[in-house]
């Protein structure tokens, strides 16, 4: 019966409120998402691919409007994980230097630094969902 | 009007001074006093390393040279590749000219063998004969060059940084083997500041070597 108390054009709008913090909250998730990301990419990767995601030289591979990246898809997640020990093909140049996974990284850092590195410098890849990255690691985890 | 030109004379004065006054480098360490009193100021004693294609790098490579001392590993996680990385500006800066070298030591010799060295340089991109890598068949050895003579720290007994715990510093050393100073090899202005600096220090041994 208290609800008697509220103006009927809260009613009529509730519904407008409810979808503007809507907006704001998801806008916002997404800010704190690559913010988180560009951390964890400071934390654990920049040293190598350093701050611009150029790599260095010959030693290390670019992230930076590298293929490797930009058409790569959830399986990248494995790479951060696991690391790479192959030799790889990066923009035409093969790299062959072993790099180690964390393989104690959650998942959802593991998307962070994810959506960092395809939206930084310029990239623009799709967006990997959680659900994908977490399906990607299941298929790559080490049988044991 | 008279007070303006002045106080333009004096700017101008104070501003040729200020460029005749030589940048003095200290020498950096603890002196020895002799028995007769005197003082002698610390200086990079002799070494013996192999280089990158397996000639034998000694004080006679650089001897009347000014020359850069840094200490890394090529599997190295952490901050050597930001090294290298600044090192490469210093290299493209000075690495023709042939009072000049860089003496970048490994901390992991028994890995780093001269065609691992000679391979880093190769995909690192560092072309200057004067960037010589170097490593030895006597692991403990350049620890102790580098805390005895190149007064850094390090150990190849810490849990981080891949094994080995060491600093990122650049050492700088005059062509009297004395330490004019260090530099932050992972600081890219701190790199631009030694870049700065050599030309300074070349300026200076010029005129002792006049005098
Ligand atoms: C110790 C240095 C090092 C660190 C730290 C490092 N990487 Fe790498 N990374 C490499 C090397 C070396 C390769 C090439 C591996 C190969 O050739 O098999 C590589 C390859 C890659 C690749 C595939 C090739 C490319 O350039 O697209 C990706 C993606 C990548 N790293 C992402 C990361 C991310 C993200 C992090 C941080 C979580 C990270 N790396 C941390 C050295 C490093």
């Amino acid at each position: 019966m208290k609800f008697k108390g509220i103006p009927t054009w809260v009613w009529y709008t509730w519904p407008l409120l409810l979808m503007a913090i809507f907006f704001l909250v998801t806008q916002g998730g997404g800010e704190v998402a690559s913010n988180a990301g560009k951390r964890l990419y400071e934390q654990h990767c920049q040293s190598c691919h350093m701050p611009d995601g150029m790599g260095l030289g010959k030693l290390i591979p670019p992230l930076a409007g590298a293929d490797y990246v930009l058409q790569g898809g959830p399986e990248l997640a494995c790479v951060l994980r696991y690391g790479l020990t192959d030799t790889i093909l990066v923009n035409g140049e093969f790299y062959s230097r072993p790099m180690a996974g964390l393989p104690k990284l959650p998942a959802v850092e593991v998307r962070s630094i994810l959506l960092y590195i395809r939206s930084a410098w310029g990239n623009s890849a799709p967006e990997i969902s959680f659900d994908e990255v977490q399906a990607a690691l299941n298929d790559c985890a080490p049988t044991e | 009007m008279k007070y303006l030109s002045f106080s333009f004379l004096g700017a101008l004065l104070l501003f040729s001074c200020e460029e005749s006054v030589p940048h003095t480098f200290p020498i950096i360490g603890v002196p020895q006093i002799t028995e007769s009193g005197d003082t002698i100021p610390h200086q990079i004693g002799g070494f013996s390393f192999i280089d990158q294609n397996g000639a034998p790098v000694t004080q006679a490579t650089v001897e009347g040279k000014i020359y850069i001392a840094d200490f890394f590993f090529t599997r190295c996680p952490d901050i050597c590749p930001m090294m290298s990385k600044n090192l490469l500006k210093v290299e493209e800066a000075f690495g023709t000219q042939n009072d000049f070298l860089i003496l970048s030591h490994s901390l992991d010799p028994l890995f780093d063998t001269s065609e691992e060295l000679s391979r880093y340089k190769r995909d690192l991109g560092a072309r200057s004969n004067n960037w010589y890598f170097l490593t030895t068949p006597d692991e403990d050895y350049v620890y102790e060059v580098m805390m005895d003579d190149y007064l850094l720290s390090g150990s190849a007994t810490g849990a981080l940084n891949g094994g080995i715990f060491h600093t990122g510093k650049l050492v700088l050393v005059d062509q009297n083997h004395h330490i004019r100073g260090y530099y932050e090899g992972t600081d890219p202005l701190d790199v631009d500041r030694l870049i700065e600096d050599i030309p300074l220090l070349m300026a200076e041994m010029k005129q002792k070597g006049t005098e």
